[in-house]
């Protein structure tokens, strides 16, 4: 009997026990409840901005795109680009998955850059050029919201536009600041920021800031693409020079009075100003890039934009010459005789040309291009010739026999395959080489 | 006491039972349940009237990664205005006529239940790429959609036949294909099947097309893909059959020979060596695929493919012959050789073989093919390629023979042109095949498709029949 009453109150403490409860309640509330509140406020966000949101496109390949975007509470948005600035329609809706995400459901001009088909808008097979149209959101204040693409990794700025004309510069905003920045005729661009010197270098084309600064003896170069938002230049990574952090550059202007560039970077005030030499010349580069010349495929290397000079870019008008496509500087075995020389490619080579001193003499970092002869029609009016005029004076400083002419060589790739040549006498004229 | 234990336990059930009723929170609104949700359109309302409601098919077209077969490629989305046009073809030319041979709840309880739409392919890293998927015929993905154009028939028959082939493998999976089928062709399905393409075999372009085409066709299989394996032949064979028709089947058929280099073998009289094991497979493919479907469901294949055949061609309609055939339009030649043909009519092969009689008996030489040119205006071209039965293999001779033409709405007129050009091979045999240019001479012809005489031919077989007597006529590949 005792055994059986002792076996019931085991039973009640056990009934009892097993009745626990775990009362703890998410203190932050319900996580789902939280989701559909963060989709909703992310939804009124995009809705909210009366002139649209200017959005900022980094590839995985990192090719820079601008949009203008514009969403509505049916699920439609409207963008341009300015890759193909015709406003299209196509749709949008913001779903919770790994993390809340913004997709663009349905064909618009923002997947032209991710088609895997190469043949509708370029770029590589099978992954075009490595853009998304699924964007997680990373962050958003009110004006700003940035976004990762969840399956290339692009990255994704939207800035709300304050004004219609704000959204209507703003494709022309790169080329703005690309103009603020040839103010600067000088091919090396100098500032200081933290104390430490640095050389600017601003590429508009691929969109591309870089610092070079002295870390001992060391010339030490960080690099980021960069989008334009009115006079800011935005970096899409931080860069860090010495001890300070630079992530973007505002109000970004020419200064006709004193000649130069000025920017703020976090709050403090900097000039870029022109500069006639490099911070460190590499002297063993002019004799690479020489070296490498017969290296390279036809034994030359070419440019694709001729000659900058005194702030103009192509100075010599090759963009004039009828089917013009590279300017070569060609080795002897191009001439079929001992000299190297300057020609053009148009549907072939084309004369005139000219032939240097060979081989050209590399002095301490120096190339002195020296004019040993020329060939063919200089004179006259026809394009080539007045380019290739033009292209003479400039690469051996005249047109007479025995000119010369000094040039910095500045590698701008890893590899070395890519190299920019820079008049040593004031730094206003320049050209790019890359093999053909 | 007995019964106080059972009150006591019931007494202790309750306390178990009502002490551990936790209540949990199933009210929350679990975000994402119950699917995607946005602002209907009218794309969304044609799906739920055209699909959704008669045969429960969801059809999704928004971006949704999770429903790709492989996830991880850079695919995109479909372009939201071809949606309609891509999915109205689609049950025109595959639900409809499924339905109109075997009910619609024949369809209601196979069909898949899910098409997942989306604009490019997806790249595979052997080169090829991938057009569609279908899962347990569950689900139906469809890919390369944005080049989608309904003029467009290669394409429009391109998606058509991934349709037909997934539904194949619906078919095939719920009932599967007697086991003779996978015997035909046993030794010859590889999973290399993509290395077979056009370029992959000779740099010589003839050489190469021939060298491919016997790499599949010539070995007893219908396309590249159908040597993947057998479930894939089967529903190859089933697909082309249903989307490419009759014709193009048998021409298929009709086509293969034993080749020797870039010609095809021939007795000491130019009688082609048949491929007669490949056609043999094909025909027994065939044979197989329209018992099965007969036993199986219960469906006559050539109903379903003349229905089939029928709603492509009122999707996408063949302009008539005339308005192609001629200087600088689609086609310009057509190409007669009765060995590779059948069908043609007597009263031609009566000509086109008394002809040939008398070019064996008078010249020693015999006529391999004929071909009508159109390329310039005003003018029919006979040119008839002639062989030496004792020379090695070859290209042969040409004769060209001008007939001077008007034509009026396709009732072409021919008059054996006097004077004719100079063409040497021309006046060695013109006295050899009497019958021959006289069966053009002076005759008034209709250009047009032959699809009445050769059903589904057009595209395939362009003729031209005679005006006084529709019982004459010829036709060849174009």
């Amino acid at each position: 009997m005792m055994k059986k009453h002792l076996l019931y109150i085991f039973l009640f403490a056990l009934a009892f026990g097993s009745c626990k409860k775990d009362s703890t309640e998410p203190i932050i509330g319900n996580v789902d409840e939280r989701l559909s509140a963060a989709l909703a406020e992310y939804q009124t966000q995009l809705i909210g901005a009366q002139f649209g949101w200017k959005g900022y496109l980094l590839t995985d390949n990192e090719t820079p795109a601008t949009f203008l975007f514009s969403f509505t509470d049916k699920n439609r948005t409207t963008m341009a680009a300015d890759y193909s600035p015709a406003p299209a329609e196509s749709s949008y809706r913001l779903k919770a998955l790994q993390r809340p995400t913004l997709l663009f459901d349905s064909y618009s001009t923002l997947h032209l850059i991710a088609d895997p088909t190469s043949s509708v808008f370029g770029g590589s097979t099978a992954t075009g050029y490595s853009s998304d149209f699924e964007f997680a959101f990373l962050s958003a204040s009110a004006d700003t919201i940035k976004l990762e693409g969840t399956f290339n990794k692009s990255k994704l700025i939207l800035v709300r536009s304050k004004s219609a004309e704000e959204s209507a510069a703003i494709f022309t905003s790169v080329q703005n600041i690309s103009a603020v920045a040839s103010k600067l005729r000088t091919y090396f661009k100098r500032t200081t920021i933290g104390g430490i010197e640095c050389e600017v270098k601003l590429d508009g084309n691929a969109q591309i800031l870089s610092f070079s600064y002295l870390d001992g003896a060391n010339l030490k170069t960080v690099s980021s693409n960069f989008y334009v938002s009115g006079t800011t230049i935005a970096l899409y990574s931080p860069l860090v020079v010495g001890t300070a952090t630079i992530t973007k550059l505002d109000g970004v202007s020419f200064d006709a009075a004193s000649g130069f560039i000025n920017a703020s970077v976090s709050g403090a005030q900097i000039q870029i100003k022109e500069a006639i030499a490099p911070l460190k010349l590499d002297v063993n580069a002019a004799q690479r890039w020489y070296d490498q010349k017969i290296i390279n495929f036809n034994d030359c290397w070419v440019s694709d934009r001729a000659f900058h000079a005194n702030g103009v870019d192509d100075f010599c008008n090759f963009r004039n010459v009828p089917s013009y496509q590279t300017l070569w500087y060609a080795g002897a075995s191009v001439f079929g005789g001992a000299n190297d020389g300057m020609i053009t490619f148009t549907t072939g080579l084309a004369a005139p040309y000219t032939f240097s001193v060979t081989p050209v003499v590399i002095n301490a970092g120096k190339a002195r291009f020296t004019l040993a002869a020329s060939a063919g029609t200089f004179t006259g009016s026809t394009p080539i010739a007045l380019a290739m005029s033009a292209a003479r004076n400039l690469l051996y400083g005249g047109a007479a026999n025995g000119s010369s002419q000094d040039w910095y060589l500045i590698p701008t790739s890893d590899d070395g395959k890519k190299y920019d040549m820079v008049r040593v006498s004031d730094a206003q004229a320049w050209i790019s080489w890359r093999p053909r | 006491m007995k019964k106080k234990l059972v009150i006591s336990i019931v007494a202790l059930a309750t306390i178990f039972l009502a002490g551990c009723s936790k209540k949990d929170d199933l009210s929350a609104n679990i975000v994402g349940l119950g699917g995607d949700t946005w602002a209907k359109g009218p794309i969304d309302e044609w799906i739920a009237t055209n699909y959704t409601t008669p045969y429960n098919i969801e059809v999704k077209y928004k971006w949704d990664r999770s429903e790709l077969g492989e996830f991880y490629k850079n695919v995109v989305p479909v372009k939201e205005e071809l949606v309609i046009p891509i999915m109205s073809i689609i049950k025109k030319t595959w639900i409809e006529p499924y339905a109109a041979v075997k009910g619609e709840d024949f369809m209601k309880t196979y069909c898949q239940k899910q098409f997942y739409l989306a604009g490019s392919p997806s790249y595979n890293s052997n080169g090829t790429i991938t057009l569609g998927t279908a899962e347990s015929g569950r689900k139906i993905v469809l890919l390369d959609l944005n080049t989608f154009n309904p003029a467009n028939k290669p394409a429009v028959k391109q998606i058509l036949h991934t349709m037909h082939h997934e539904f194949g493998h619906i078919l095939n999976q719920n009932i599967a294909v007697t086991s003779d089928y996978q015997r035909i062709t046993p030794s010859d399905y590889t999973a290399t099947w993509f290395n077979i393409f056009r370029g992959a075999y000779s740099s010589t372009a003839a050489l190469d097309k021939i060298m491919y085409e016997a790499d599949f066709w010539g070995k007893g299989f219908i396309t590249p893909y159908s040597r993947s394996n057998k479930d894939d032949d089967f529903v190859e064979t089933l697909s082309t059959l249903l989307e490419g028709g009759q014709a193009n089947f048998d021409n298929i058929v009709n086509n293969l020979f034993i080749y020797d280099g870039l010609y095809i073998k021939r007795n000491g009289k130019g009688v082609y060596e048949q491929n007669t094991d490949a056609r043999t497979k094909l025909v027994k493919k065939k044979t197989i695929v329209i018992s099965y479907l007969k036993n199986a469901w219960g469906i006559d294949l050539t109903d379903l493919q003349t229905r089939t055949q029928a709603a492509i061609e009122a999707q996408s309609p063949t302009p008539d012959f005339n308005s192609l055939l001629g200087p600088a339009k689609t086609y310009g030649t057509i190409t007669v050789n009765p060995q590779k043909l059948t069908g043609l009519s007597t009263k031609f092969l009566t000509a086109y073989n008394t002809a040939n009689t008398g070019m064996q008996g008078g010249m020693g030489l015999y006529i391999d093919n004929i071909s009508l040119i159109f390329t310039t205006a005003n003018r029919m071209i006979l040119r008839v390629n002639f062989m030496d039965p004792t020379a090695a293999l070859g290209a042969g001779f040409n004769a060209d023979f001008n007939y001077t033409t008007t034509n009026v709405n396709g009732l072409l007129t021919l008059t054996y042109t006097n004077p004719q050009p100079t063409n040497a091979n021309a006046r060695v045999i013109e006295a050899s095949i009497p019958t021959l240019l006289t069966y053009f001479n002076g005759q008034q012809f209709n250009v047009r498709w032959v699809d009445d005489i050769v059903p589904q031919s057009k595209s395939i077989f362009g003729g031209l029949v005679k005006a006084t007597d529709p019982t004459s006529y010829l036709f060849g590949t174009l």
